[in-house]
């Protein structure tokens, strides 16, 4: 007997076999991802930390030590002194870097980045911490409370530079007025200077008319006599303000020295970060496929005909 | 093919290709992250790439200090692999400025450090060998050059054919160095290493000079004068017409040396290598007193006597 089978279902048979592994090789391999995404295959171990506040700290947040992931928060929960004990699965491979000396500690990574456990990495000298032990927690700045620092000792710094350059610029402020003076009584004694070499041209001419010029020296000299004094008690007014914007200077230096060193040691950490970050990308798929290769040897290199 | 078997195929494809690209995926995006390092390693290595930053900026002294602290840090922890490293990078800066007892003094302390078999042998050798030929000792330099031949075995291999060649050419032997100078630009080329390729060529070229083939010495010297161009390497541009330049005196056709030894002084002063435009002013002048032109041979003594004073600012 002749069967008639419609051309449309011929190959159904291999079409729904190829679909089904396929569909199997998608979830085997969406399992494995997830599954190493996870740490799920590799052996883990317990450590705790116990700090005031909770604040910041959710299940499932990163643990890293120099910069890598080596775990997770498993659980965040109240002790019977109501301080929060936060219980951290690492994986085990990691274990002999964290010793008795390492510490943990909340950071942010980057100015808007996420919330993670930093944990030091500890000396060689110091035993290794065994599953379940504690380590000690260390409260971290937050970046937007350094921010908030720096941002207050530069204002601090620029308030007063400001008032000073204002000093400086005002029209009517002693310095102004000074050089003002110091301005017309060189004037003065350019106008001196000339009517002196009138009187020695003339002098050898006319001895009658020494009396006239002898006058108006006296006068140009009784002139600078004059302003000389008020002119000194100017000048003494103006070194007197210029020893209180020292002292002023000097107060905000004191104020805002002290502060400088942990800001610089806040934007080294920082730095240090961010590097630790960029060189991680760069051993990422697919960043590490588009960078041009390195020195790998690590050696200036050599030229045969230099 | 059948439209029908078309379709099937393409149903087939769209099943495959999300599996495929989900598989990328996972295999890109797992992987376990590497070991941490220690963190004086790490400012250890730091200050080695800093100084190899510096180094390839032309910034020498930048260079010397960030090694020094690389060697300090190494040896802190009593890493000799990295303190090796530090020193033949030290030994190598300092012997480009010129300051060859210090180089000498730091290739010396990193080769008990390297035995022969170790990854960094062959660059230490290399650079005993060139500090060797700087100072002018010719059979110190041909015995590292030729463990440094004889120990690397990989992409570098050219240009320690390279220097042996050169050390052989220097010693009189023309024969010998003319079979290890085409073994290097054999593995230069097969390296892709333009650089030592444009040595190569040019190390032939002297060797065709010394033995009068000018012809073919010519067409080396502009093989690797357009190699040296390509990879914009100004020394080595002003090396190479100063090649021509002496080829073409030595034919007798002084106004095309004056040509070349002319392009080559303005490479080099361009360039910031006034060693380089020193010697080309010399032969400028040479030629100018041949010509009977002996003002202008004058004029290029004063110059050269100004530049090496370091007075010439044009």
């Amino acid at each position: 007997m002749k069967r008639e089978v419609d051309p449309k279902f011929r190959h159904l048979e291999a079409i729904v076999g190829a679909f089904v592994l396929a569909a199997f090789a998608a979830i085997v391999s969406l399992v494995l991802f997830l599954g190493i995404d996870n740490d799920l295959f590799s052996k883990k171990y317990h450590l705790h930390f116990r700090t005031d506040s909770g604040a910041g700290f959710t299940r499932g947040m990163p643990v890293k030590l120099s910069g890598f992931r080596i775990g997770r928060i498993r659980e965040i929960s109240l002790d019977n002194q109501a301080k929060v004990v936060v219980r951290m699965r690492i994986d085990r491979e990691y274990q002999k870097w964290i010793r008795a000396d390492s510490t943990a500690t909340l950071l942010r990574e980057g100015l808007v980045g996420d919330s993670v456990v930093s944990i030091s990495v500890g000396s060689p000298g110091s035993r290794e911490l065994p599953g379940d032990d504690f380590l000690p927690f260390l409260p971290e700045k937050e970046l937007g409370k350094l921010a908030f620092e720096l941002s207050d000792s530069v204002k601090t710094v620029l308030l007063e530079i400001r008032e000073t350059v204002a000093y400086i610029n005002d029209p009517r402020g002693d310095l102004q007025v000074t050089l003002g003076n110091i301005r017309r009584f060189s004037a003065n004694i350019e106008g001196s200077r000339q009517r002196v070499d009138t009187l020695l041209v003339t002098a050898t001419g006319t001895v009658a008319r020494v009396d006239p010029v002898m006058d108006n020296l006296a006068t140009a000299i009784d002139n600078v006599g004059r302003r000389l004094p008020v002119l000194l008690d100017r000048m003494e007014g103006t070194l007197s303000n210029t020893e209180r914007i020292s002292r002023e200077f000097l107060k905000a230096t004191e104020k805002g020295g002290p502060r400088i060193p942990p800001l610089l040691r806040g934007a080294e950490e920082l730095v240090e970060d961010t590097d630790t970050v960029v060189k991680g990308m760069k051993t990422m798929w697919p960043f590490k496929n588009h960078l041009p290769p390195g020195n790998e040897s690590g050696i200036v290199p050599g030229d045969s005909h230099e | 093919m059948s439209r029908r078997k078309r379709r099937h195929r393409v149903a087939v494809l769209s099943l495959l290709l999300p599996c495929a690209l989900l598989g990328l995926g996972c295999w890109g995006c797992s992987g376990s992250p590497p070991a941490p390092v220690p963190p004086v390693k790490e400012r250890a290595v730091a200050r080695n790439r800093q100084g190899l930053s510096a180094e390839a900026r032309g910034d020498r002294d930048g260079a010397l200090a960030a090694f020094g602290e690389s060697l300090k840090l190494h040896r802190s922890v009593e890493d000799d692999s990295g303190a090796a490293v530090a020193l033949v990078n030290l030994a190598r800066v300092h012997r480009l400025r010129g300051e060859i007892p210090l180089a000498k003094e730091k290739i010396d302390a990193a080769d008990p450090l390297l035995p022969p078999g170790t990854p960094l042998f062959p660059e230490m050798a290399f650079e005993k060998a060139m500090i060797a030929l700087a100072s002018g000792d010719l059979p110190a330099a041909k015995e590292w050059a030729t463990r440094a031949v004889d120990t690397e075995k990989g992409a570098a291999s050219g240009r320690m054919l390279n220097l042996l060649a050169r050390v052989l050419l220097l010693e009189g032997r023309s024969d010998e160095a003319q079979g290890r100078a085409e073994s290097a630009l054999a593995a230069n080329r097969n390296a892709g290493a333009r650089g030592e390729e444009a040595n190569s060529l040019r190390l032939l070229g002297d060797i065709a000079t010394v033995r009068k083939d000018r012809e073919r010495a010519g067409e080396l010297y502009a093989a690797s004068l357009s190699i040296d161009k390509g990879i914009a390497n100004s020394r080595k541009i002003a090396a190479d017409l100063r090649a021509l330049g002496a080829l073409a005196a030595g034919e007798e056709d002084t106004g095309k040396a004056l040509g070349f030894y002319t392009r080559a002084y303005d490479v080099s002063v361009n360039g910031d290598d006034s060693l380089g435009a020193a010697s080309a002013l010399l032969e400028m002048a040479r030629l100018y007193e041949k010509a009977g032109a002996p003002e202008k041979a004058q004029s290029a003594r004063t110059k050269r006597e100004l530049l090496l004073g370091g007075r010439l600012t044009d």
